[in-house]
């Protein structure tokens, strides 16, 4: 059975782009535009890693690592930010929240696809 | 170009220029961006949205040829990987040790035929002999009956007394007809065995070498088909590696499409800042305090600056503001580096 990845940035092409990559890697994806829209998604199914963008309108992408973390179901969530922030201090933000890697935008196919199949969920 | 328009307009705008338009035309400058920046937000918000449905639209158009190219270049790689494994002559090899029994049977089957002929032969001249035998009891059964003619004669000649002997002669003469009889009934059925064993020799030389002449064919055209085969699978093995080639390149360009795609993201951001800077300004300009000269360039410049992103905003020529200037939000600006495309980077993993 395919592995589920939630997919979260507010830019249209870049889910496109995010969810045509996993989805030629054989993943399902969700998708949300903030992180209000994710956390809404996180209702109990199995989801084995999230991607996700860091600066989105509604809530933000670190606030929504750090609210996953709230929930029992999702407290080892896996979650990859794909952003172009590159500053430190937001990296160690995004660490302190929970997040698992960092990679800035833009991303290489190959790239995104070793980062997901090393820290996908069994 | 634009570096020595820059050049130009620092030239020409300088602080103590700034500083006395603003002092003599602020008022109808602050009406001018009022009245403009409306529009000029309203122009980068519709580009930005035009960009983000045009890029849309090419990558749904994208979605649906994205994975039959995946699909494509699996196939070529799986294609080439199962010929490379083999290769042609491996190929060949297979179907020369499956073809092998067949020609063995073939072959087999001829050197029957041969030791059978040879068999028809060996009884050809069996039959010969019994030829020879049949004459021979016929030479015998002649002799006996001259014997018996004499014997009778002296019979004949001893009178009363031989009268027994001459039973005994008479029998032995009909014995010997007897056995001249079936001395001559044997040569003639021996004569039509050899007859139908000749023609049964004559029918399997002819099949012996049909088969030889059929075995030999056979031979080489299970060769002459390798061969062609052979050449065939060569053809497509390079067919194969091409595509594979192709397909290589095809996905290491398809990757490449996915890199260059992600620009109307940063486009999107950039734009998105820009507008929402301008309307910032906007209504800062409607803000009577703002008007009346309390807008601050460098603090302006700093939360704009706060609210970067991207590697390259950071890199947007750096602004210094003229202290002359500063009553009136003028700056002044360095050359702008030349923008570099970014580049994907490491993963960090925590």
């Amino acid at each position: 059975m395919a592995k589920t990845i939630l997919v979260i940035d507010d830019s249209a092409s870049l889910r496109q782009l995010v969810r045509l990559t996993l989805q030629a890697a054989g993943y399902d994806c969700l998708e949300a535009d903030d992180g209000l829209t994710a956390l809404a998604k996180l209702d109990g199914r199995k989801i084995h890693l999230a991607v996700c963008d860091v600066n989105m309108p509604g809530m933000d992408g670190i606030t929504f690592v750090g609210q996953a973390r709230t929930r029992a179901a999702y407290k080892f969530l896996p979650v990859i930010m794909l952003t172009t922030e590159s500053q430190q201090a937001k990296k160690d933000a995004g660490k302190a929240a929970g997040a698992r890697a960092w990679i800035v935008k833009p991303f290489s196919p190959p790239q995104l696809l070793d980062a997901v199949s090393k820290l996908c969920l069994p | 170009m634009p570096f020595l328009w820059f050049k130009r307009w620092r030239r020409g705008a300088s602080a103590a220029n700034a500083t006395a338009l603003a002092g003599r035309d602020g008022p109808a400058l602050a009406a001018v961006c009022q009245a403009v920046l409306p529009v000029w937000s309203h122009h980068v918000d519709t580009s930005r949205r035009q960009v983000e449905q045009a890029i849309g639209d090419i990558l749904g158009s994208f979605a649906a040829l994205a994975p039959r190219l995946g699909h494509a270049v699996s196939e070529s790689r799986a294609a080439s990987q199962a010929l490379g494994a083999e290769g042609a002559g491996g190929l060949v090899q297979q179907c020369r040790q499956a073809l092998q029994p067949l020609s063995e049977t073939i072959t087999r089957s001829v050197s029957d035929k041969a030791a059978m002929l040879q068999g028809v032969q060996q009884l050809g001249q069996v039959t010969g002999e019994l030829r020879q035998m049949a004459e021979e009891v016929r030479a015998i059964a002649r002799q006996t009956n001259l014997l018996s003619i004499n014997a009778a004669i002296e019979a004949a000649r001893a009178g009363e007394a031989g009268k027994g002997f001459a039973v005994v002669a008479a029998e032995v003469r009909r014995l010997s007809a007897l056995s001249q009889e079936t001395g001559r009934s044997i040569t003639d059925r021996v004569q039509a065995a050899v007859t139908a064993i000749e023609q049964v020799g004559i029918t399997a030389q002819a099949s012996a070498s049909r088969d030889a002449a059929a075995s030999a064919s056979a031979s080489r055209t299970i060769d002459d088909v390798l061969q062609t085969m052979g050449q065939a699978v060569s053809g497509l093995q390079l067919s194969a590696q091409g595509l594979a080639t192709d397909a290589e390149a095809a996905q290491a360009q398809i990757h490449q499409l996915f890199i260059s795609f992600q620009f109307q993201d940063r486009l999107n951001q950039i734009l998105g800042l820009l507008h929402a800077d301008m309307q910032r300004l906007h209504a800062a300009l409607a803000d009577p305090l703002a008007a009346a000269g309390a807008l601050d360039a460098q603090a302006w410049l700093v939360q704009l600056e706060s609210r970067y992103a991207m590697a390259e905003q950071h890199q947007a020529p750096p602004t210094r503001v003229a202290a002359p200037a500063r009553a009136a939000g003028q700056a002044t600006t360095a050359a702008p580096p030349p923008a570099a495309a970014p580049a994907p980077t490491e993963v960090d993993f925590f």
